[in-house]
């Protein structure tokens, strides 16, 4: 649990993810998971909850392509928005990296790992889930 | 359940707009001004202290109600803003005012003069800056995505909603994108937030435009044919992406169950659309969750003209946000009036008699829509 004196939920989360750790916030209370982090279970509005490891699975649901810059904080195009649904039922937006545009399809398979966000802070993000395995062989090997 | 708008209590009496596109010389608040001025002309209505009300939207470059009345010297019953005070948000409160006695008679002010905007998403947060989502058109990109996947569309379907914008932009004199589109300048221009196009993304524009709402009683004996509020709509669904489909809005189809019942009405009955059209999607997911055609049906509704002026249902028929100007919403209640009153000139629908306005807001989290009749 977050100590909401010193840190928001989300602010937790990101340090979760700093730590290497794959893990979305669930209910104590009936097991609903949820990004973004917060406070309450919009489910059953339980105040206790604990970090749930995730395997980091997840589909392709919707996905835009930001190729002109639109805002000037972020003009490091191009880079996608993603909607991905997780094996664990829930869906969140993120950056899927290590694809080029147009080359990212609803229904492709993605795996999750740590990034680095554009705001500095770490975030869940993902790779096309073929990628990733393929990485993780050279990281072995 | 019928509803208090169908006994006709709440007309709009005056409409009033500027010319759309660049004013490097008048400010949000003075082309607010020109609009109202305009308005109350068109309403006959010549001491503007008969007007009790007066509302304007803060956000999106708008204009604050305070300041508005102070510049004008006015001290109505309400001033007044939303937090999410797009054309047809703020237009219903206004018909509430009055509907409820509050006040007599409710003026709606917007101008907006922002060059350069990035058209920055209401409600974004932290958890969006993280990632890069900035742009209210990447939320209709992404739906935009999984709407093409579903149902097999091709790049066409979008750019005959801009061509239909477009021709109707050309018939409107203050329009800001009068010029004609192709198809084949369409399909040749890059995507700006793929699978968007600049030409299915709603430019900001400077402009001003103004409403007037008042009773049943004072409408009747002011210069203009009443346009009265017949039924409305609304879902909210701030549960973003725990909702199924979400960017495809399907809680339209509520705002829709709700108006149609209380009006006695469906969409075979509306003889002109109008859409708060930020992206070209818009009107897409706005003509299969109304039910003016079915799933994956628009592509066929709006090839060869089917939503042009002579078309099935005309939508946007002065050029909507993506060839009049974006004053989110605004504009469309205008030329929804001059519509009913058929005042529209070259771009009258013949003997247009309702009409229908419908929005969706924020990350596609406010859906409403408002039914609008002459008598």
């Amino acid at each position: 649990m977050a100590n909401p004196e010193t840190m928001s939920p989300l602010q937790a989360h990101r340090a979760e993810l700093a730590a290497g750790r794959l893990v979305l916030q669930r209910c104590d209370a009936c097991g609903h998971m949820r990004p973004p982090a917060g406070w309450v279970c919009p489910q059953c509005l339980s105040e206790r909850w604990h970090w749930a490891p995730i395997r980091g699975h997840g589909v392709v649901e919707g996905v835009t392509w930001y190729l002109q810059p639109l805002d000037p904080r972020f003009t490091d195009v191009p880079y996608n928005a993603t909607l991905v649904r997780l094996e664990e039922g829930v869906r969140l937006i993120a950056n899927v990296e290590g694809v080029e545009p147009g080359q990212l399809q609803v229904g492709q398979a993605v795996a999750a790992h740590v990034a680095t966000g554009h705001q500095g802070h770490p975030v869940l993000a993902f790779r096309p889930a073929g990628a990733s395995r393929a990485s993780e062989q050279q990281e072995t090997s | 359940m019928s509803q208090v708008w169908q006994r006709h209590e709440v007309a709009i009496v005056g409409v009033g707009t500027t010319r759309q596109g660049d004013h490097p010389d008048r400010d949000a608040q003075l082309l607010a001004l020109d609009a109202f001025q305009a308005a109350m002309a068109d309403a006959g209505i010549t001491d503007r202290h008969r007007i009790d009300g007066v509302l304007t939207s803060r956000q999106l470059s708008g204009i604050d109600p305070v300041q508005f009345c102070r510049m004008v010297g006015m001290n109505p019953r309400v001033t007044g803003d939303l937090d999410y005070s797009t054309g047809g948000f703020l237009t219903q409160y206004a018909a509430m005012l009055v509907a409820t006695g509050t006040c007599e008679t409710v003026a709606c002010v917007y101008g907006r003069n922002l060059k350069g905007s990035t058209g920055q998403l209401c409600g974004v947060s932290e958890y969006d800056l993280d990632r890069g989502l900035v742009n209210a058109n990447a939320i209709f990109a992404i739906g935009w995505s999984q709407y093409k996947a579903r149902h097999g569309a091709g790049d066409e379907l979008l750019g005959h909603v801009a061509i239909a914008a477009h021709r109707h932009a050309a018939r409107n004199p203050i329009a800001a994108w009068p010029e004609p589109l192709t198809m084949e300048q369409y399909l040749a221009a890059p995507y700006v937030v793929a699978p968007l196009r600049a030409w299915d993304i709603a430019r900001i524009t400077a402009g001003g435009v103004a409403l007037i709402f008042t009773r049943r009683e004072i409408a009747r004996d002011l210069a203009r044919k009443p346009v009265y509020l017949h039924a409305v709509g609304r879902q909210q669904a701030p549960r973003l992406y725990e909702n199924e489909d979400q960017l495809l809005c399907p809680g339209m189809r509520s705002a829709a169950a709700q108006a149609y019942g209380a009006a006695g009405l469906g969409p075979s009955d509306i003889d002109a659309l109008f859409v708060s059209d930020a992206s070209g999607a818009a009107i897409v997911h706005t003509l299969e969750n109304y039910g003016f055609c079915g799933e994956g049906e628009a592509g066929e509704f709006v090839r060869d003209g089917g939503i042009e002026l002579g078309g099935r249902l005309p939508v946007n028929t002065s050029g909507g946000q993506l060839g009049e100007g974006y004053l989110v919403g605004w504009l469309q209640h205008a030329e929804l009036v001059r519509q009913l009153r058929g005042e529209a000139g070259p771009r009258q629908v013949p003997g247009a008699r309702i009409a229908q306005y419908c929005a969706t807001g924020r990350q596609r989290e406010d859906l409403l829509t408002s039914i609008y009749v002459t008598e």
